[in-house]
């Protein structure tokens, strides 16, 4: 099994360190992270690299995107400013230099000269400019909006120097805009192609491909594009294969007419890794699956600890995703900046049978409920959380359902919640403790917030605003850590697991990377030798 | 006879229009909020009630369905909530592909099935006989998401004759097309087989046989065109359940028809191409049945359609 380095706390400092240095300096770092770099030429024209996913486009509009296969599509064809490489840190990628003022408001971006849209029409000042001010539209009402919703004002100096004016700090901005929903797009675009200002159907953008054809649940056609502002990938055209049951993804693959395939049936892994023809990539994501458990009615926190030393995650791993996961420390993912190590809930059903002991709570009944087809395994996995649970006395009755029906239950506001344990995921679109530490947060509680194991502790509340608008990076990771290990000693979720992302691509391609936000990594994949 | 066409159209409108208000109440039952749905998970609550006004929810169920019949009588099956894109132009986008399946695995189904019924009919008894019965059970008891599976494995991965999926190559129709069939095949034979040994005991099959037609001609001639009427029958009706199984063969297959846009929209509560959908699918229906009707009127002369 392929194993990808995980950045440990360490590197992740000196990773925001770096990114600081950059910040502050006129020397950025340098653009080309690992994975990110072509090793090869363009190739021939006729070189298709086909790629099969499991969901349809539902809309080509980087701001309206919520999906992040779809948003991993139109990446090709859409660019961001900034570039985020498989360890989760941030390049610079349309931007060559850019300058912080001290109170950390302004910012000053020299833009990449020499690049156009795909239209023709240069990339400048102006169509930055744009894209921001429609990201934020109100009107258009963009759940993307969250990433730049600190820019107050953008101005345009010149033809590629462009300055944003923040309302208030926020550090992690440079990463921001390496979300896809920033994707730079061309203003002429939206007079073309049957495009409108809230009905982006057609994207043209500065990425190394250009849209060639849709076919609506069947198939995405994109041609390079040959005059991309960086090195021009190997293959002329990519299509994106559109088969939503994974076995038939797998069988596309191993009838060598996929070269390249995103999440195979769980069971089917170690088959494939040991099968030749292909190679596996089981890559870190920074998605936590973890149960919730309802803080107002289970307040005491001997019971939420021996809950979570109650469940063998390993075991759970191991068996039931075939080892497509990475248990947790933290209540963030190593990748996330502002993680640090905060403890362990080993599987320990004794120390679980005391804690409920102590807490007077040893025959508890529990209501669980759990999304179906949502995440990998997730049915199987919660049935298996209730199993641990009964073991140590803790009878909890599991309902499962599909997604809409789950989050009308999980959004509801406090007073509507009749379950007391609910499975969940959650992700950070780029790697900030902003993001990810958002469940813990008091005022993201539902409804219109992911808090929903309804977790409130004014100290972490004071923590993590303090460190929404540190400019000082140690300062802020540290502020995180703290805020991470208090929040973890609390157990607000039964802390599960990071769910890996697996990737799977024929042996015959080379050069297939990833980033640890469930997307895949393939511009400038390959053939072997 | 042109009566009779314009009656049955008029029922058929009725219909449609009972179909039209099933789907519309049924879906109220769906559990989950179609505005949060849309809205997405981590919506405030006005950005919920923004999705709400937008998708036309605050107002009462009977006047949706009022502004949803208005539209629909001008044309308009409304605008889909994910993809903001008219639901006429997404189904447009897939519906001939589902004919193209359904086409297909229904004629060569039926023609398969409708041979075989009669082969099996004529050497009632033998081993042939047992042999296309055992088929036939396993035809109708298969899933088709694991037949469909299964034959993918066989002449994709194992065989590689077949695409493994997908709609890129004029052969990607043949192994979803195949699955469906399979259920079709099933059904028509047995019937064919009912029908024809019912036939074949008629008088004036003795008469033939005893005038000196060759055995075939009795058979195919004779016996089958007189045995065909209920097997029409079947085939009309059985239609309607290979566009149901046409919905799973398009997901597992990736067929881009209009059964995974069914799925998919009801995946994400997207209201109005759930409706459109269930109507054009009951359309279909509703034509092919009227079709069979009057090939009835026309194959058999001692029928009137009244």
């Amino acid at each position: 099994m392929m194993r990808v380095a995980i950045l440990s706390r360490r590197q992740a400092l000196l990773a925001a360190l770096a990114l600081a240095i950059a910040a502050c300096a006129s020397d950025v770092p340098e653009a080309a992270p690992a994975g990110e770099a072509p090793d090869a030429a363009a190739g021939p024209t006729g070189a298709t690299f086909r790629i099969a996913v499991g969901v349809d486009i539902d809309t080509f509009d980087p701001v309206m995107q919520t999906t992040g296969t779809v948003g991993n599509m139109v990446e090709y064809l859409v660019e961001p400013l900034m570039r985020m490489d498989e360890d989760g840190v941030v390049h610079p990628h349309l931007v060559v230099d850019w300058v912080v003022s001290d109170d950390g408001l302004t910012y000053t971006f020299d833009l990449k000269q020499g690049v156009v849209f795909h239209d023709g029409t240069p990339f400048d000042a102006e169509a930055v400019k744009f894209t921001i001010e429609r990201l934020l539209d109100p009107e258009l009402a963009s759940s993307g909006r969250i990433l730049v919703e600190s820019i107050a004002e953008v101005e345009t100096i010149s033809d590629h120097t462009i300055e944003l004016r923040l309302s208030e700090p926020h550090p992690s901005l440079i990463a921001a805009l390496a979300g896809r929903p920033t994707g730079i797009l061309s203003p002429t675009s939206f007079e073309e192609h049957g495009n409108a200002y809230d009905a982006y159907v057609r994207p043209v953008g500065t990425g190394p491909y250009v849209f060639g054809e849709y076919r609506a649940g069947e198939k995405l056609t994109v041609e390079r594009f040959d005059d991309y502002h960086a090195e021009l990938p190997y293959y002329s055209t990519v299509e994106f294969l559109i088969l939503p049951e994974a076995a038939t993804r797998v069988s596309r693959l191993r009838a060598g007419q996929a070269d390249l395939i995103i999440l195979p049936p769980v069971s089917d892994l170690p088959a494939l890794e040991a099968d030749d023809r292909v190679e596996v990539l089981l890559a870190p994501s920074n998605r936590l699956i973890y149960v919730a458990i309802n803080n107002n009615e289970i307040e005491d926190v001997r019971v939420r600890r021996a809950l979570n030393h109650a469940v063998d995650k390993d075991a759970i791993i191991e068996s039931v995703l075939f080892g497509l996961a990475d248990p947790l420390d933290a209540p963030v993912h190593s990748s996330v900046f502002g993680y640090c190590p905060a403890g362990r809930y080993d599987y320990d059903p004794d120390l679980a049978r005391d804690l409920l002991a102590d807490a007077g709570a040893d025959d508890l009944t529990l209501q669980m409920i759990a999304p179906t087809g949502r995440y990998l395994q997730d049915t199987e996995v919660a049935q298996s959380v209730v199993g641990f649970l009964a073991e140590v006395g803790v009878e909890a009755s599991l309902q499962t359902m599909d997604w809409p029906a789950y989050i009308a239950q999980v959004t509801a506001a406090a007073e509507e919640h009749e379950h007391e344990l609910h499975m969940l995921g959650w992700a950070t679109g780029f790697p900030d403790s902003l993001i990810g530490m958002m469940p813990f947060e008091t005022r993201h509680q539902p409804p219109g917030g992911p808090g929903s194991a309804f977790y409130s502790n004014p100290e972490v509340d004071a923590l993590l605003e303090r460190a929404a608008t540190e400019i000082d990076v140690d300062v802020r990771a540290d502020l995180y850590c703290k805020a991470g290990t208090r929040i973890w000693e609390e157990a607000p979720w039964i802390f599960l697991y990071s769910q890996r992302f697996p990737i799977v691509y024929s042996a015959d391609v080379t050069n297939v990377s990833f980033r640890p936000n469930d997307t895949f990594s393939a511009i400038y994949a390959h053939p072997v030798g | 006879m042109i009566e009779y066409v314009g009656r049955r159209l008029v029922m058929s409108v009725i219909t449609l229009l009972g179909v039209s208000v099933i789907v519309f109440s049924l879906v109220q039952l769906l559990p989950g909020d179609a505005a949060r749905t849309m809205a997405g998970f981590e919506a405030s609550e006005e950005e919920v009630a923004q999705s709400r006004v937008r998708l036309g929810l605050d107002q009462p169920v009977v006047a949706q369905y009022g502004l949803f019949l208005g539209r629909l009588v001008r044309g308009d099956l409304g605008t889909s909530s994910r993809t903001r894109v008219a639901v006429t132009q997404e189904i447009g986008a897939r519906l001939p592909k589902t004919l193209q399946l359904a086409a297909v695995a229904s004629v060569t189904g039926s023609a398969a099935g409708i041979l075989l019924g009669a082969v099996a009919a004529r050497r009632r008894g033998r081993v042939t006989d047992h042999v296309i019965s055992i088929v036939s059970v396993l035809g109708i008891s298969m899933p088709v998401y694991w037949s469909g599976l299964l034959l993918i494995i066989l002449f994709a991965v194992v065989l590689g004759w077949l695409p493994a999926g997908g709609a890129d190559h004029p052969a990607s129709i043949v192994l979803p097309a195949l699955t469906l069939a399979i259920v079709s095949i099933a059904l028509v034979a047995r019937m064919t087989r009912a029908s024809m040994l019912e036939v074949l005991q008629q008088d004036y099959i003795r008469t033939a046989h005893a005038k000196g037609v060759p055995v075939r001609s009795v058979v195919y001639r004779h016996a089958l065109r007189n045995a065909f009427l209920p097997v029409l029958t079947v085939v009309g009706l059985q239609f309607g359940s290979l566009l149901g199984g046409a919905v799973l063969v398009e997901s597992v297959f990736g067929w881009p028809g209009m059964g995974r846009l069914l799925v998919d929209s009801i995946f994400s509560r997207d209201l109005p191409v759930v409706h459109g959908t269930i109507l054009i699918y009951a359309l279909m229906v509703i034509i092919v049945n009227l079709i069979v009707d009057l090939l009835y009127g026309w194959l058999d002369p001692r029928i009137q359609l009244t």
